[in-house]
């Protein structure tokens, strides 16, 4: 009996001791993470593009002044309250290749660009169960946003190292390639997309990217190929298309409020197409609920003015709540910007007076007076009124919940202006802007009044607030010109090499086995 | 399991819950064969050991706010507007294998071999397994004839040891590629995204360590004098280290195994029962220790490696920078930084090519210090006890971004009389008010202290005293805790490593507390 209870002992132990000999006990096993090879079927490709869009989302995350020094230094505006990664876009002497912000905007697009391969590689790896209609799909919107993310770095570095797979060990050799492969990249990707993507009337959620947006970006791309026919083909297809026109009349929530036809359009719960805005082709969309926003985003804190500031001024949801005046709109903009008989300059779209609101203020109810240089500065300046939003939950607001119209027709027709122009036919681009001044009751543009001056300066009285200034004026390759003539505070700084940002430092160290080579000047 | 809930008291409008629940598991079984046998002057000791080992923990996490009031605490979360829950689990699985031999002469002399074999899930397929052989010995010279007379000296022993040891030192999934999850809307509905999370590394490996260590223990003079010493001379292949590479690859960083380093170093503890008498005495205890630390080996490329901080021949935690030679005067000629104007930082143009530019950044030293050393000393007078240990830290060079922190003025304090130039107070070390650091300069400067740590005094009442009232000991005491601090570091403490700006807003950017305590220690019988 004893040796029989040895024996099993004996086996019990041998037992326990070698079952961890199996190869596989050292083998691991992730249960709460996703590996790449989760992308097989509809649902995961889905979430992908899901993931993928909140990555561009996150664009202008970072630094706070990021987002401001995308308008300040240009001819629009100039810096306000001023974040250290500002300065040097502003005082353009100080802008090294240790900049803050070239930085942020480097790894934002290579972050956007390597989830796009992730989806790219995987919708095409035939290890799925998608049918080619919905690989193609999926490929197709990994394309636009990877082309996208590429127009943004081409557009602010010149050429970049072209990244077309994800990457599967440490590498640190990588090149610049020339900004002609890179834009051919934008190109092939772009048709891709167009031919691929359904249109507006055919998307699977209102959020997602549709095949319009596909081609108002390659006409952007085609432009700066230089190839503006090509881009006025792509861009007549949008407006000839009829799926969109410009918004002419009141709608929407506040429809019976005092406003115009163009306010209407960047209300809160005015900004979709399902909401009335016949004009949108791309809006990112965003609410206070969890997934529904930016980190910080500061579209409002940087356009609306630090109006707090001033004694006798409370946060006003009429005056935009609460900002924090990192933008300051040159005088160039703000005085001298031809707005006489022009809605975009109503009082419901540009806040130019301030009067006392505090009811304890002895001054209530009168005009504000502004008695330092920093009051004219960040405290009490015109403002667009795009960006203003307040929400009584949190009038201090760190985030602006307000969607954000990335695409919309009013600038199709100043693209087709451009495109129009290129190819020297300033009648059709008279025509193209003469439809925007029609929907403002502005007076009519001739042909003779037409060149490439006049269609920046329409841009900044149909988008200023909406479109990044800089990424224009560095395409049209006009930045240093107008803000020579336009901006007086940079106008000293600024050099021809500022054309391009800086490669940053930082990568060009941390990428020992090849040169990334600096651009000119820095 | 925690909970913890914030509510209107604290500040907080909205009330705050958190409740969390860890599993954690380990298990393990040792098969372990030893035998030993002692014959004449012999002693032999052999052990086999296997081993295999399991961990995991299971965490759950719930997070729920916006209450109607305080009353339920974090009792009641299904009570709160919005709920968030998280989940995750790791796990990871060891095996062993190892034999151990020790040997011993007649108690003089001390052999231990042993060679391992570990296997590790966090490392690649085909590195899981490091071996990892050592020998020791040791001598201890007081049980030789010719010290047996001798009787000033009680110990003294001599070591030496000599191997290779494994450092696992990682987390699990490291060698995976990862998605994770977040959140994004369509229309006001949330929706669930993928997005890259991490890079894996398919070659991950073992850190090893291959060295000697020299050792002497000793007590002499009557135990008057007792002691160690120890000093090592190793090298360390295969870091495991967190891998800044470029944003190009769409991560930003890789955890690889890089380089060789070598360290060389000293560490010494001596006691010295300086008086000993009935009533009074006094002992000294100093401990010291210095360490020389070298990359002998990166890429194979033999270029250092400036982003993550890893320079040939120079020790680890660089500090890489400009050389700051002054502040910028009017009238001074600015040709060689035109970006420059009075009360900015004047940097060495190194490479002497008429520009600053990032090629003027050198290798200026390292956060490590040259030497850390204490000494504690205790007086004792009849049932008085006095105790004072001080502590010093040298040759460290330490970034102190607070020079950087003009723009923060009232929301974080910032210490007085740091002398920003003025047109009137014309610094030659410090910048102007206005001055942007668009090189991002971090303000390198000794990070040398010395501290008093602690001073104790105590009483002890007299035994015979207490026995009435059943009271086996009673001490009262009164101590001091970093009382004084001598540093030229500006700033909260030189101890310090703050590089996050976020961190010195957040609430565990807290300067270390000097504090005074009065105690009383009680034992019943």
């Amino acid at each position: 009996m004893k040796r029989l209870f040895s024996l099993l002992l004996i086996g019990i132990t041998g037992m326990l001791a070698f079952n961890s000999c199996k190869k596989s006990f050292l083998d691991e096993d992730i249960r709460t993470q996703y590996t790449p090879s989760t992308l097989k079927d509809v649902l995961s490709f889905e979430a992908a593009v899901t993931g993928l869009q909140k990555i561009v989302r996150d664009q202008y995350e970072g630094d706070q002044g990021i987002i401001a020094l995308l308008q300040t230094g240009t001819d629009v505006a100039r810096n306000g309250q001023t974040t250290s990664a500002m300065a040097p876009y502003e005082t353009y002497s100080q802008l090294n290749s240790q900049d803050a912000a070239s930085l942020s905007f480097w790894r934002w697009g290579y972050q956007v660009i390597n989830a796009s391969n992730v989806i790219i590689q995987a919708a095409q790896s035939g290890n799925t169960s998608l049918t080619t209609a919905q690989a193609n799909g999926y490929v197709a919107e990994a394309k636009f946003f990877r082309a996208y993310a590429y127009n943004f770095l081409s557009t602010l570095f010149g050429g970049v190292p072209l990244i077309t797979a994800p990457i599967t060990a440490p590498k640190t050799d990588y090149v610049r390639a020339p900004l002609d492969t890179i834009i051919n990249l934008q190109i092939n990707d772009l048709n891709f997309a167009t031919a691929n993507l359904p249109d507006v009337a055919h998307v699977t959620a209102e959020g997602r990217i549709n095949s319009a947006a596909a081609a108002q970006l390659l006409a952007i791309t085609y432009l700066r190929a230089n190839k503006p026919a090509l881009a006025e083909t792509q861009l007549s297809k949008i407006i000839t298309g009829g799926a969109y026109k410009l918004v002419s009349n009141r709608y929407g929530i506040n429809s019976l409020l005092p406003g115009d036809a163009f306010s209407d359009m960047f209300i809160y719960g005015n900004m979709r197409r399902s909401q009335g805005n016949s004009e949108a082709i791309w809006v990112v969309e965003e609410a206070n609920i969890p997934g529904g926003y930016s980190p910080t985003d500061q579209h409002r804190r940087v356009w609306v003015p630090f109006y707090v500031n001033i004694p006798g001024m409370l946060v006003a949801d009429s005056l935009g709540g609460r900002g924090i005046g990192r933008i300051r709109p040159t005088n160039w903009w703000t005085y001298s910007l031809n707005l006489n008989n022009d809605m975009r300059n109503s009082r419901y779209n540009i806040q130019r007076k301030y009067y006392y609101n505090d009811p304890a203020s002895a001054n209530y109810g009168k005009p504000v007076v502004v008695t330092s240089n920093t009051d004219t500065i960040q405290n009490i300046y015109a403002h667009t009124t795009k960006w203003n939003s307040y929400t009584s939950a949190d009038p201090f607001g760190t985030i602006t919940y307000k969607d954000r119209i990335y695409m919309r027709l009013g600038e199709t027709y100043l693209l087709l202006a451009e495109a129009q122009f290129k190819q020297g036919n300033t009648a059709g681009a008279a025509a193209a802007i003469n439809m925007l001044r029609t929907r403002a009751n502005a007076p009519q543009v001739q042909a003779s009044d037409i060149d490439m001056d006049f269609i920046l300066d329409e841009r900044a009285r149909e988008l200023i607030g909406e479109e990044d200034r800089r990424i224009t004026l560095m395409r049209t390759g006009t930045l240093v010109e107008r803000v020579k003539k336009y901006n007086p505070t940079s106008a000293g700084s600024i050099k021809d090499y500022n054309m391009l940002l800086p490669i940053p430092q930082s990568e060009i160290d941390v990428n020992k086995g090849a040169a990334l080579t600096q651009n000119p000047g820095y | 399991m925690s909970g913890d809930y914030t509510g209107r008291n604290t500040g907080d409008a909205i009330g705050h819950a958190t409740i969390s629940n860890s599993e954690v598991n380990h298990w393990l079984i040792e098969n372990i064969f030893s035998y030993n046998r002692s014959f004449g002057k012999h002693t032999i000791d052999f052990t086999g050991l296997y081993s295999s080992q399991k961990d995991y923990t299971f965490t759950n996490t719930l997070n729920a706010n916006t209450f109607i009031n305080d009353l339920t605490n974090f009792y009641n979360v299904g009570s709160a507007q919005i709920q968030q829950t998280a989940s995750s689990y790791t796990q990871s699985t060891l095996l062993s294998q190892m034999v151990r031999i020790n040997y011993s002469y007649a108690g003089k002399y001390l052999l231990t071999a042993t060679a391992r074999r570990d296997g590790f899930s966090g490392f690649s397929a085909a590195h899981k397994y490091g071996t990892f052989p050592s020998v020791a010995l040791a001598w201890n010279v007081n049980e030789e004839s010719f010290l047996k007379g001798i009787s000033s000296i009680s110990q003294l022993k001599l070591r030496a040891s000599y191997g290779i040891s494994g450092n696992q030192g990682v987390s699990s999934y490291n060698t995976l590629t990862t998605l994770g999850s977040t959140q994004y809307i369509y229309g006001s509905t949330t929706t669930v995204g993928l997005v890259p999370s991490a890079i894996g590394n398919g070659n991950l490996k073992w850190e090893s360590t291959k060295g000697l260590n020299i050792g002497l223990d000793f007590s002499i003079l009557r135990d008057r004098i007792t002691g160690s010493i120890d000093a090592y001379d190793t090298k360390t292949y295969n870091l495991l280290l967190s891998r800044k590479i470029p944003y190009i690859t769409g991560y930003t960083t890789i955890l690889d195994n890089i380089g060789k380093t070598a360290n060389k170093g000293i560490e010494l503890s001596i006691t010295s029962r300086n008086i000993r008498g009935t009533n009074f005495s006094w002992e000294t205890n100093v401990n010291f220790s210095a360490n020389r630390n070298k990359l002998v080996q990166l890429y194979g490329d033999n270029k250092d490696d400036i982003t993550n901080n890893l320079f040939l021949g120079k020790q680890l935690y660089a500090v890489y920078d400009y050389k700051l030679i002054g502040i910028w005067q009017k009238g001074d000629d600015f040709t060689v930084d035109p970006s420059a104007k009075p009360g900015d930082l004047k940097f060495a143009d190194l490479n002497g090519d008429g520009k600053i530019n990032t090629a003027d950044r050198t290798y200026l030293g390292s956060r490590l210090p040259k030497y850390i050393a204490g000494m504690t000393n205790t007086f004792r007078y009849k049932n008085f006890t006095l105790s004072a240990f001080i502590q010093t830290f040298q040759g460290a060079l330490k970034p102190n971004p607070i020079y950087d922190y003009r723009d923060q003025a009232g929301r974080i304090n910032l210490p007085a009389g740091i002398g920003y130039w003025t047109a009137a107070n014309q610094s030659n070390t410090r910048p102007s008010l206005s001055y942007s650091n668009s090189r991002q300069y971090t303000y390198p400067v000794s990070g040398s202290y010395t501290r008093i740590k602690d001073v104790t005094l105590s009483y002890n009442f007299p035994k015979q005293m207490l026995e009435g009232l059943k009271i086996a000991n009673l001490q009262v005491y009164a101590s001091g805790r970093n009382i004084a601090t001598f540093s030229k570091w500006l700033g909260w403490d030189p101890e310090t490593d703050f590089y996050s700006y976020a961190a010195n807003q957040g609430s565990s950017f807290y300067p270390l507390v000097a504090t005074a305590v009065l105690g009383i220690n009680i034992t019943l019988q």
